[in-house]
C-alpha cells in the first residue's frame, strides 16, 4: 500500500523504498518481483563473469594465475602479464605495439572510407529519385544475408591477384562498400524533413552542398554510431586478416594474439598473457560502447524494427 | 537592408543562371534528368567498390568451384568434380552435420534465453535501471570473438579452469570439456549461448517496449497469469523481431569459425569441425580453392533454405 501511494506522489519516503522503486519489476505479488530481480542479477552475473575473470586474471602475478582454488578477488595487482605480452617474452618476433598500431591505423582509414561512401550513397538512396533505385538498394541489402564463407574464397583469390596480400590495402579496400552502413545511414536520411532541402535548393545550393552542409551536420549522431560500429567491426575482425596477412610485421592485433596463443606452452603464464591480450583487445570497443551506449542501442534496433 | 540583398542576389544569379549552359554548351537537363544524374553520381563511389569486392566475387566463386585453380600454374576446368569431392569427403560430411547440430543447439536456446532476459529487463520500473541492464548484457558482445574464445579457453581448462573448480565444489568429477568427442561441440555451443545474446536482448527489449501497455492492462482485467499473458500477447506481437533474431543468429551459427580455430581446431577426431573450419582448412592448408568454393556455395544453398523456411514458418503465425 505504501509503495502505491509513493508511486502516485512520486516521492519515496525511505531509502529502502527508493531502492525498491528503482530496482524491482512491476507487478503485484511481492515475492515474484524479488524472484524476477534475483533472476536478472544472476543472468547478468553469468554474462559478465568471463570478462571480470579475464580482467582480474590479467592483473595477477603469473605465479598466481593458475592456482587451485582460484582466487576471485584481486589482492595485489601487477602489470607483469602486460609487460610480458609487450616485450614478447617467451614468443619470438611478436611486436605487439606494431600490431596495435596496424589495427588502429587501418581501422581509422577503413572507418573514414566506409562512412564517406555510405553517407554519399545513403543520401542519394534516401532523397534522390532515379530509375531502379529501390531494386538496387534491396539488392545491396540482400547481400547481408549471404554467408561470408560463400564468397570469401573468391575475395581471397581476387586480392591475391591484385597483389594486396600482406599490405594495408587488403585490410581497407574489400569492406569499404558496407551494406550495413548504407542501410543505417539511408534509414536515417529518409527521416530528414524535405523542407530543409527545398529551402537550400532555392538558395542555390547544389547537390554536394546539400550533402555536406545539410545532411552530414544533421546526421552527426548516426555518423558517430556508424563510425563506432565500423571501427569495432574492423578492430574485432579476425578471419579476413588471418587469411590475407602472412608477415608478422603487418599482423593486426587479433591475428598476432592468436599466433602468440598457439606458441605459448604451459598453462599458467600462457593464460596470464592470454587474458592480458584479451583485455587489451577489448579496451577500445568497451570504451567506445560506454561513451556511445544510447546511440549504439538505437542503431541496433533500426535494423530489426524499422526495416 | 533585406530587400537589397534580395534584388542583389536575384540580379547576380539571374543572368549567370541563363548563360552558364550556353557557354559550356552542355545539353540542358530537365529537373528529373538532373536528379537521375546526381542520384547515380552520388552512389557511384559506393557502387564501384561494391561491384569489385561484392558482385565480382559472386561470379568468381562459381568459376572457382568448377575449375582446379592454382596461384601459379594452369587452371583446369573440372566440371562438378569439386562438388563431388566435397560430398564424398568424410570430413566435409562431418562438418555439415556438426554445423547443423551446433545451430540447432545454439539458436533455439539463445533466442529463448534472450527473450526471457528481455522480458525481465522490460518489467523493471525505472528506465535508467533498464538501460543499465541492457548495457550489462550487451557489453560482452562488443569484444571480439577471439578475446571471448581466449577467455573461455581458460574457463574450460581441464586442470585449472573455473568450470571444473565449480564442479569440484559440488563434488562432481572434472570434465574434459574440449578434449572429449561428446562434450566438445556442446561446450562450444554453451559458450556461444552465454556470450552472444546482447544484440538479441536489445532488439527484444525495443520490441517489447513498443507493445502498448493497454493490452496487458486488459489481460490483467481478464485475470491472465504471467505465462498466459506473454503467450497470448507478447509472442504474437514479437514475431517480426523474433524472425530477425532467428535469421541473423542462424546465419551466424552456421558460419561459426573463431571459437573452433582458437579452442579445438576441429578436434578431437573431427568432433568439432564445422563448415567454416573445413573451408578454411581446404583453402589454407590444402591450397584447395575448388573444394573450398564448392563447400561455400553448398553452405549458401543451405542458408537460403533455412532463411526461406523461417520466413514461411513465421508468416503462417502472423500476417505481415
Amino acid at each position: 500500500m505504501a509503495t502505491k501511494t509513493s508511486l502516485r506522489n512520486n516521492q519515496p519516503s525511505s531509502l529502502f523504498e527508493t531502492l525498491q522503486l528503482r530496482l524491482l519489476p512491476e507487478g503485484s505479488a511481492s515475492a515474484s518481483r524479488y524472484l524476477a530481480l534475483l533472476m536478472i542479477l544472476v543472468l547478468a552475473g553469468i554474462s559478465l563473469f568471463p570478462l571480470y575473470w579475464a580482467l582480474i586474471t590479467s592483473f595477477k602475478h603469473p605465479s598466481e594465475v593458475a592456482t587451485i582454488p582460484p582466487s576471485f578477488v584481486l589482492t595485489r595487482p601487477v602489470l607483469k602479464n602486460y609487460i610480458d605480452l609487450m616485450t614478447g617474452s617467451g614468443v619470438a618476433n611478436s611486436p605487439v605495439l606494431k600490431w596495435f598500431w596496424n589495427s588502429v591505423f587501418t581501422g581509422a582509414a577503413f572507418t573514414l572510407g566506409v562512412v564517406l561512401l555510405a553517407s554519399l550513397a545513403g543520401y542519394s538512396f534516401a532523397r534522390k529519385r532515379f530509375p531502379g533505385r529501390d531494386k538496387l538498394f534491396w539488392l545491396i541489402i540482400s547481400t547481408m544475408l549471404v554467408p561470408a564463407w560463400s564468397t570469401i574464397i573468391a575475395s581471397y583469390v581476387l586480392t591475391l591477384k591484385l597483389g594486396m596480400h600482406d599490405t594495408y590495402w587488403a585490410l581497407i579496400l574489400p569492406g569499404l562498400a558496407s551494406p550495413f552502413a548504407l542501410f543505417l545511414f539511408r534509414q536515417f536520411a529518409v527521416t530528414l524533413p524535405d523542407e530543409l532541402f527545398q529551402a537550400a535548393r532555392i538558395d542555390g545550393a547544389h547537390e554536394l552542398q546539400l550533402w555536406w552542409l545539410i545532411t552530414l551536420p544533421l546526421s552527426r549522431p548516426v555518423l558517430a554510431t556508424l563510425a563506432i560500429f565500423t571501427f569495432t567491426y574492423h578492430w574485432n575482425d579476425f578471419l579476413w586478416p588471418l587469411l590475407v596477412l602472412n608477415k608478422p610485421q603487418i599482423y593486426t592485433m587479433p591475428v598476432g594474439v592468436s599466433i602468440i596463443m598457439f606458441q605459448l606452452k604451459g598453462t599458467g603464464p600462457a593464460y596470464g598473457i592470454g587474458m592480458s591480450a584479451a583485455i587489451l583487445m577489448s579496451v577500445l570497443p568497451i570504451v567506445a560502447f560506454l561513451l556511445m551506449q544510447r546511440q549504439m542501442i538505437q542503431g541496433i534496433t533500426i535494423g530489426s524494427l524499422k526495416g | 537592408m533585406p530587400p537589397d540583398i534580395m534584388t542583389d542576389s536575384v540580379d547576380k544569379i539571374g543572368p549567370g543562371w541563363r548563360q552558364r549552359p550556353k557557354s559550356i554548351s552542355w545539353p540542358r537537363l530537365t529537373n528529373a534528368q538532373s536528379e537521375t544524374l546526381w542520384g547515380f553520381l552520388l552512389i557511384a563511389p559506393f557502387m564501384v567498390f561494391f561491384a569489385i569486392f561484392f558482385l565480382l566475387p559472386y561470379g568468381m566463386v562459381i568459376w572457382l568451384s568448377i575449375v582446379d585453380w592454382h596461384p601459379r600454374g594452369v587452371t583446369e576446368y573440372v566440371g562438378l568434380q569439386n562438388y563431388a569431392d566435397v560430398i564424398e569427403m568424410p570430413s566435409a560430411q562431418k562438418s555439415m552435420i556438426n554445423s547443423f547440430y551446433y545451430t540447432f543447439m545454439v539458436v533455439p536456446i539463445s533466442t529463448a534465453l534472450s527473450l526471457l532476459t528481455a522480458i525481465l529487463i522490460v518489467s523493471l520500473r525505472s528506465s535508467s535501471t533498464r538501460g543499465f541492464f541492457q548495457a550489462a548484457f550487451y557489453l560482452p558482445g562488443v569484444i571480439s570473438g577471439l578475446a571471448v574464445a581466449i577467455i573461455w579457453r581458460f574457463v574450460f581448462d581441464f586442470h585449472v579452469g573455473v568450470l571444473n573448480y565449480f564442479l569440484s565444489l559440488v563434488r562432481l568429477e572434472p570434465v574434459n570439456w574440449l578434449g572429449n568427442i561428446y562434450s566438445a561441440l556442446p561446450s562450444l555451443a554453451g559458450m556461444a549461448i552465454l556470450s552472444s545474446n546482447g544484440v538479441a536482448i536489445i532488439i527484444f527489449c525495443a520490441a517489447l517496449l513498443s507493445i502498448p501497455s493497454s493490452l496487458y492492462d486488459a489481460a490483467a482485467v481478464d485475470g491472465a497469469a504471467f505465462w498466459r499473458k506473454h503467450w497470448s500477447i507478447t509472442l504474437p506481437l514479437l514475431t517480426p523481431a523474433m524472425l530477425y533474431v532467428i535469421v541473423v543468429s542462424t546465419l551466424g551459427a552456421l558460419q561459426v569459425f573463431v571459437p573452433i580455430y582458437v579452442l579445438t581446431r576441429g578436434g578431437p577426431v573431427h568432433s568439432t569441425i564445422t563448415v567454416g573450419y573445413y573451408i578454411y582448412n581446404q583453402l589454407i592448408f590444402y591450397a584447395n580453392s575448388g573444394t573450398a568454393a564448392a563447400a561455400g556455395l553448398l553452405l549458401l544453398v543451405a542458408t537460403v533454405g533455412f532463411t526461406v523456411f523461417q520466413f514461411r514458418r513465421f508468416s503462417q503465425v502472423v500476417e505481415f
